[in-house]
């Protein structure tokens, strides 16, 4: 694989634990303009800890994922009160308010005769820990997607658990939800924690992948895409967002010919498919019929098989 | 939670929405046993009482107690887990989900937070549970539709089963039948007398008399959110001042 196949691939891969961030509090029935502010939160901490403090790798993904949940659940605890729109909207202040401190945090420390740390609108450059370990960008590739492929199980498991039907009983109607015996507040605040911290594990994988980041990077815009990674790819499984990701930095990057029109493209590209699909490619019903499908070829799979065995 | 046992006593309750008096101090008690008419023109405040019941909407004044528990101040979750569940009015099935997916949804509720999450074959295992309510209702064979695919009748039939799913004690129906045509009427009063027959307590907000007068063991009539008549549906039908109240007046009062 060229480098640059490597490079788009780990984004990817990273932009992924944004797009299923989103994805939790959209099957929870939330619509977040702020991942990006856990994102930003967990790239800003993760790369402290290692180019500053000198931890390991896993050690500052962990910290950082966790730091970013508890944040992300005080944050929830306040805002989700509010419903819908206004709950949107007190999201995208919090990610703004989160950015404007990265335009103005200055601190930094002598790491090895050289001053290491966020560095105002400059950002924070030198987070060198994979080229000082000589992790090859293949390595890492190898490290993001395990670490999304566990997730990917996490999700699948709670796809078929009881508390993923009470998030979605939430998202479909949580007055009706309540009227089961279903706490909406507490497990929308939960799942915010949740969602934060997988946003604040991908942004420490990110920090690390870029070696610097800066106040830019984590804008309104980031947290658009990461909405319409879920919307494009559909609400009925964790593979959607994942859909949505591939599509959006695969077209994004295959129309790069256009230059400066690669934008409009894209626009009209998304337009059309929320249009057609107004719950995204792989939506609900989609999602159902396949798993009906798929289960009616295993259980035909273990009658043949059972048959050959008799 | 086991049938019977609790009743609902609604003392005092009265609640306005701005200058309108929704519900103007009702008391009212149910027995548990059997099912119990609550009737009135519209607007007499049927609905906002069971909203209050179960939570949703909290009374200005009044107390409402089921069994030996003063329910007045708790959220919905917490009443539905003492065994009341309900209807509504405007139908509020699960709709992006499955029919089968809205009847677990009935058992999903009940526990805390974690409940579930190490249960992950839950849906699975409780198939033998889901199924013999689906088929009561008739809608076993549609266990895998979308449920917004539905009829509305059959919707209605739906989001019936979901609520006998979470094995209440007291079931709160509001117009279960409204929109239905007279066959579906008849097949929503006999599953009805059924769930009655199970020794689980209805209480049944309806506008057809003929279904309310013909299962019902006692019915309350509410008129402008004041009770103005309670006993059994012949004492009721009897009763002056709910055919005043049904028919219009002929002279008005000061």
């Amino acid at each position: 694989m060229s480098e640059y196949v490597i490079s788009v691939l780990t984004l990817m891969g990273i932009q992924s634990f944004l797009a299923l961030s989103t994805y939790l509090l959209l099957i929870s029935g939330q619509v977040s303009f702020g991942q990006q502010a856990f994102f930003g939160i967990g790239a800003y901490l993760g790369g402290a800890l290692t180019a500053v403090f000198g931890a390991g790798l896993g050690t500052a993904v962990v910290v950082a994922a966790l730091t970013a949940g508890l944040l992300g659940a005080g944050v929830g605890l306040i805002t989700l009160r509010l419903g819908g729109l206004y709950f949107a909207m007190a999201t995208l202040a919090f990610a703004e308010m989160v950015r404007l401190v990265w335009v103005n945090l200055n601190w930094q420390a002598e790491v090895g005769g050289f001053l290491v740390g966020p560095k105002g609108p400059e950002g924070f450059r030198d987070i060198r820990y994979i080229i000082e370990n000589d992790i090859s960008g293949e390595s890492y590739l190898v490290l993001v997607l395990t670490c999304l492929g566990g997730l990917l199980v996490l999700f699948w498991a709670l796809e078929r658990s009881q508390a993923g039907l009470r998030l979605r009983m939430i998202e479909n109607d949580q007055t009706a939800a309540a009227s089961l015996g279903v706490d909406g507040l507490t497990h929308k605040v939960v799942v915010s924690g949740v969602a934060a911290s997988i946003a604040g594990f991908g942004g420490a994988l990110f920090a690390h992948f870029m070696t610097f980041v800066d106040p830019m990077n984590f804008g309104v815009m980031l947290g658009v895409h990461s909405l319409a990674y879920g919307m494009i790819g559909g609400m009925g499984s964790a593979f959607g967002p994942l859909i949505g990701v591939a599509l959006d930095i695969g077209l994004l990057e295959s129309l790069r010919f256009l230059s400066s029109y690669r934008m409009i493209v894209f626009g009209c590209l998304v337009a059309t498919i929320l249009i057609i699909r107004p719950r995204g490619l792989l939506d609900e019903r989609t999602v159902h019929a396949l798993r009906r499908k798929v289960g009616a070829c295993i259980r035909n799979r273990g009658l043949s098989n059972s048959a050959r065995s008799t | 939670m086991k049938a019977g046992g609790a009743t609902l006593q609604v003392t005092s309750v009265t609640r306005k929405f701005g200058a309108h008096l929704a519900v103007d101090s009702v008391s009212l008690s149910f027995e548990p046993g059997g099912i119990h008419g609550l009737i009135g023109p519209n607007g007499s405040g049927k609905s906002t009482l069971l909203n209050i019941v179960s939570g949703i909407l909290a009374p200005d004044t009044g107390r409402v107690a089921f069994g030996d528990q003063d329910i007045t101040d708790l959220p919905p979750h917490r009443i539905a887990r003492l065994g009341v569940a309900r209807t509504f009015q405007n139908l509020r099935i699960f709709r992006r989900l499955s029919v089968f997916d809205n009847v677990c949804a009935g058992r999903a509720g009940g526990g805390g937070l974690s409940a579930g999450l190490d249960d992950l074959l839950a849906r699975r295992r409780h198939f033998d549970e889901i199924a013999p309510v689906l088929s009561f209702v008739g809608l076993l064979e549609r266990a895998n539709d979308i449920a917004q695919d539905l009829p509305l009748g059959a919707q209605r039939r739906l989001e019936l089963a979901r609520a006998l799913a979470a094995r209440p004690r007291l079931l709160l129906l509001d117009e279960p039948a409204g929109g239905m045509t007279p066959v579906e009427t008849d097949r929503m009063a006999s599953l009805l007398s059924d769930v009655a027959g199970r020794g689980i307590s209805v209480i049944l907000v309806e506008h057809k008399m003929k279904l309310v007068m013909g299962i019902c063991r006692r019915v309350a009539v509410l008129d402008q959110g004041r009770l103005i008549a309670c006993g059994s549906p012949d004492e009721v039908q009897a009763e002056p001042i709910v055919r005043e109240a049904y028919m219009g007046r002929q002279v008005e009062d000061a």
